[in-house]
C-alpha cells in the first residue's frame, strides 16, 4: 500500500502498528490528526501516539481511568514522516529522534542488558 | 534436522496438552458421567487444531502477532475489553498452574505449599529469563511427557474398550435426570474451554513469530498442530477413562488434585504416583510460564511495544517487567490461600466467556488475503473455522448460567 | 390477604427448595471426599507414608469444612451430613466406605425427594 494511494485512514491506518527506520515496533497508531475547513477536503496531519490520544476514542469514565493509570502523554508524528504504509507504519526516522519509546529507553536502565544463555538470533 | 525439529515440535505439543483445568474437569467428567463425555474431548480437540494452526500461519505469513493485528480489527475498544478479559483469564490460570505445582510439592515433601510457591516461582522466573525461547517451551513440554504414564495405566486396568469407542459417538446419557443434563452440559462446556484456552495461541503464533517462522515452516505447522494435539488428547481421554473406571464405581469426585495421581498408581504403585506426578508437575509448570508469557506478549503488542525473549531483557524493557508482573500477581492469588481447583475453575469459566471475542479476530485475519495472501484459509479451514465460532459462542452464552445452575458443577 | 399470604408463602417454600438443594450438593460433596479418603487410606501400602499423610489431612480439612457448612444449613439432612463428615483422625478405609454410603444413601433420598417435587 503506497502513502499516496487510496487508504480508508479508519479502517487501515488506525491502531496500526508503528515501526522506526530500523523496524524496530514504536507504538500504536492511537489516532490521526485531520486538517481541513468543512466542506473543503480533509488532510492527515499526523499520527498521534500515546494515552493521551484515547480521550476522544473511550467513554468518558474509561478516558479517566487510562489518565490515572497511564497518564495522558501525546506524541506527534508528522505525517510526513510515514516512509510507508503496509501490515505496518514504517517511519523515516529512528524512534528516539521521533520522541517515541522514551519509556523503554528508561526502563531499559534499571534491567541488565544480558540475561540468557542465547541472547542473539 | 526438520524430522528432528518435527518429532521435537510434536512431542512437545504431547506433553504441553494438558493443564491443571483439563486435568480436574476430565478427571469429574470420568468419574461422574463414565465415557459419556470422551466426544466433547475429541471435538475440542480438533477446534483447538483449527485455530492453532491458523494461529501459526498468520505468524508465518504475515509476520505480525495476532493482539496488535486483532485491535487494528476489533478497534480499541472491543479491544480493549479483549485484552482485559483475557488477562484476567490468564492471570488466573497462572496462579492455578503455580498452585497446582506447590500443592503437589507438598504432598511428596509436607514442606508448606506457600514456600514451594514462591521457590517454583523463581524457577519459572529463571527459566524465562535465562533459556532460548525455544527451550522454555521444549524443556517443559518434554517433560510433560511423564504423563503418557496415563496412557499405560488405561492399558494396564482393563478398561471397556467398547464403552471408550462408544464414548466418541455425540451423545446425551438417556437415563440422566433434568438436573444431571444441566451439570453433564456445564461439563461439556468446561471441557470445551480447557481445551481451548486462547493463551495456547497467542502463545503459539508469538512464539512462531519469535522462531522468525516462514512459509517454508507451513507444513510443519500443520503437521505439528494435528498430530501433536491429537496425541496430546488422547491423554486427556486417557485421564478421563481411568477416572470413569477406578473413580467413578466408587463415588469419587476428585476433590484433591493429588487423587488424580493415584489412577498410575493403582496399577504401578509408587513408580505409578510418582511418574503421574512428576508429569503433572511439568504439564502444570509449561502451563504458567506459556500463561505468563501470553499475557506480556498481549499488553505488549496491544501497545505496540519491543517484546519477544529472543532479545535480552533490557531491549524489550515493558515486556520485560510485564511478564515479572504476572507472575508477581499469581503469586499473589496463590499465597491468598485459595485452592488450585477453585482457581482453575474460575479460569475456565473466565475464558469460555472471552473466547468468542479472543477467536474471532484470528479467525478474520486468517481469511484476509490482504495479509494471507494465497495462504488465505480455504474452504475447509473457513468451513470448520466458522463452526467452531458458533461452537464457542454458544458454550459461552451458557456458561455462566450453567455454573450457577450447577453451583459450578456440584449439584 | 389471600395475597399477602402467597407472597409470603413462596419465598419461604423456595428457601425450603433451595436448602435441600444445599443439603443435596452437601451430601454428594460428603459422598465423594468420605470416598476419596477411603480410597487414600487404601493406597496407603503403595504410596508413600508423606503423600498419604498429607492427602489424608487434605482430605479431612474438607471434610471438617463441610461439616461446619453442613451444620450451620440447620435442618435434620445438614446435621446428619455433619455427622458423616466429622471423621475421627483414626477412622480406616473401611469405616470411610461405610460413611460415604451413608452420605449416598441421604443423596439419594434427597435427589428422589427433588425430582419428586
Amino acid at each position: 500500500m503506497k502513502p499516496d494511494a487510496r487508504l480508508d485512514l479508519v479502517a487501515d491506518v488506525r491502531d496500526l502498528q508503528i515501526v522506526d527506520c530500523d523496524e524496530e515496533n514504536c507504538g500504536i497508531v492511537d489516532d490521526l490528526e485531520l486538517e481541513g475547513a468543512p466542506g473543503g477536503k480533509l488532510r492527515v496531519k499526523a499520527i498521534l501516539v500515546g494515552p493521551g490520544a484515547w480521550r476522544n476514542r473511550l467513554p468518558r469514565w474509561a478516558a479517566w481511568l487510562v489518565r490515572r493509570i497511564a497518564g495522558d502523554k501525546l506524541t506527534r508524528i508528522k505525517w510526513e514522516e510515514v516512509e510507508k504504509i503496509t501490515s505496518v507504519v514504517q517511519l523515516r526516522r529512528s524512534a528516539a529522534e521521533l520522541g517515541l519509546g522514551e519509556a523503554d529507553r528508561r526502563l531499559a536502565a534499571m534491567l541488565p542488558k544480558k540475561g540468557i544463555l542465547d541472547a542473539s538470533r | 534436522m526438520k524430522a528432528a525439529e518435527l518429532t521435537l515440535g510434536i512431542l512437545t505439543a504431547v506433553g504441553g496438552f494438558v493443564d491443571v483445568s483439563e486435568l480436574v474437569f476430565v478427571s469429574q467428567a470420568g468419574s461422574q458421567f463414565g465415557y459419556s463425555l470422551i466426544w466433547v474431548i475429541a471435538i475440542s480437540t480438533v477446534g483447538i487444531i483449527v485455530f492453532g494452526e491458523m494461529s501459526g500461519r498468520v505468524a508465518a505469513i504475515a509476520k505480525q502477532p495476532i493482539f496488535s493485528l486483532m485491535r487494528h480489527r476489533l478497534g480499541l475498544r472491543w479491544g480493549l475489553v479483549t485484552l482485559a478479559a483475557s488477562l484476567l483469564s490468564n492471570t488466573i490460570t497462572c496462579a492455578a498452574e503455580i498452585g497446582g505445582v506447590a500443592l503437589l510439592l507438598h504432598l511428596f515433601t509436607g514442606l508448606p505449599t506457600a514456600a514451594f510457591a514462591v521457590v517454583v516461582t523463581l524457577i519459572f522466573f529463571a527459566s524465562i529469563w535465562m533459556l532460548p525461547f525455544k527451550w522454555i517451551e521444549r524443556s517443559y513440554g518434554l517433560l510433560g511427557l511423564f504423563m503418557l504414564v496415563f496412557g499405560a495405566a488405561l492399558i494396564s486396568i482393563d478398561p471397556p474398550w467398547h464403552a471408550i469407542a462408544a464414548g466418541f459417538v455425540p451423545q446425551v446419557p438417556p437415563a440422566l435426570s433434568l438436573n444431571e443434563r444441566i451439570v453433564y452440559a456445564y461439563f461439556a462446556v468446561a471441557i470445551v474451554s480447557a481445551i481451548m484456552f486462547p493463551y495456547e495461541t497467542y502463545f503459539y503464533s508469538s512464539g512462531g513469530i519469535e522462531e522468525e517462522w516462514g512459509e517454508k515452516d507451513l507444513s510443519t505447522n500443520r503437521v505439528t498442530a494435528i498430530v501433536g494435539m491429537s496425541l496430546g488428547s488422547l491423554l486427556a481421554i486417557s485421564i478421563l477413562c481411568i477416572a470413569a473406571q477406578l473413580f467413578g464405581p466408587r463415588g469419587i469426585s476428585p476433590e484433591l488434585l493429588g487423587t488424580v495421581a493415584l489412577g498410575p498408581a493403582t496399577p504401578y504403585g509408587m513408580a505409578g504416583l510418582l511418574l503421574a506426578s512428576l508429569g503433572m508437575l511439568f504439564a502444570l509448570s509449561g502451563a504458567a510460564i506459556e500463561t505468563c508469557l501470553a499475557n506480556a506478549y498481549s499488553v505488549s503488542q496491544f501497545f505496540g511495544w519491543k517484546w519477544g525473549r529472543h532479545r535480552p531483557p533490557g531491549e524489550a524493557p515493558r515486556f520485560t517487567l510485564c511478564w515479572i508482573a504476572v507472575f508477581l500477581i499469581a503469586l499473589l492469588i496463590v499465597l491468598t490461600g485459595v485452592e488450585p481447583l477453585t482457581l482453575a475453575e474460575y479460569a475456565v469459566v473466565s475464558s469460555i466467556l472471552v473466547l468468542p471475542l479472543s477467536y474471532l479476530p484470528l479467525l478474520l485475519l486468517a481469511g484476509d488475503r490482504k495479509y494471507m495472501r494465497r495462504h488465505a484459509n480455504g474452504p475447509v479451514a473457513k468451513i470448520l473455522g466458522w463452526g467452531y465460532y458458533a461452537l464457542i459462542v454458544v458454550a459461552a452464552v451458557a456458561a455462566l448460567p450453567l455454573y450457577f445452575l450447577t453451583g459450578g458443577g456440584t449439584s | 390477604m389471600r395475597t399477602l399470604a402467597f407472597a409470603l408463602v413462596l419465598p419461604l417454600a423456595a428457601c425450603a427448595g433451595s436448602a435441600q438443594k444445599q443439603d443435596l450438593a452437601n451430601a454428594g460433596k460428603a459422598r465423594s471426599l468420605l470416598a476419596e479418603a477411603s480410597l487414600i487410606a487404601e493406597m496407603a501400602p503403595r504410596t508413600s507414608a508423606t503423600y498419604t499423610a498429607q492427602m489424608r489431612s487434605a482430605a479431612l480439612e474438607e471434610l471438617a469444612a463441610l461439616a461446619a457448612t453442613s451444620r450451620r444449613a440447620g435442618g435434620p439432612d445438614g446435621q446428619a451430613i455433619a455427622a458423616l463428615a466429622t471423621v475421627p483422625a483414626s477412622a480406616d478405609a473401611a469405616s470411610l466406605r461405610g460413611r460415604a454410603a451413608h452420605a449416598r444413601a441421604i443423596e439419594q433420598r434427597l435427589e428422589a425427594g427433588l425430582e419428586g417435587s
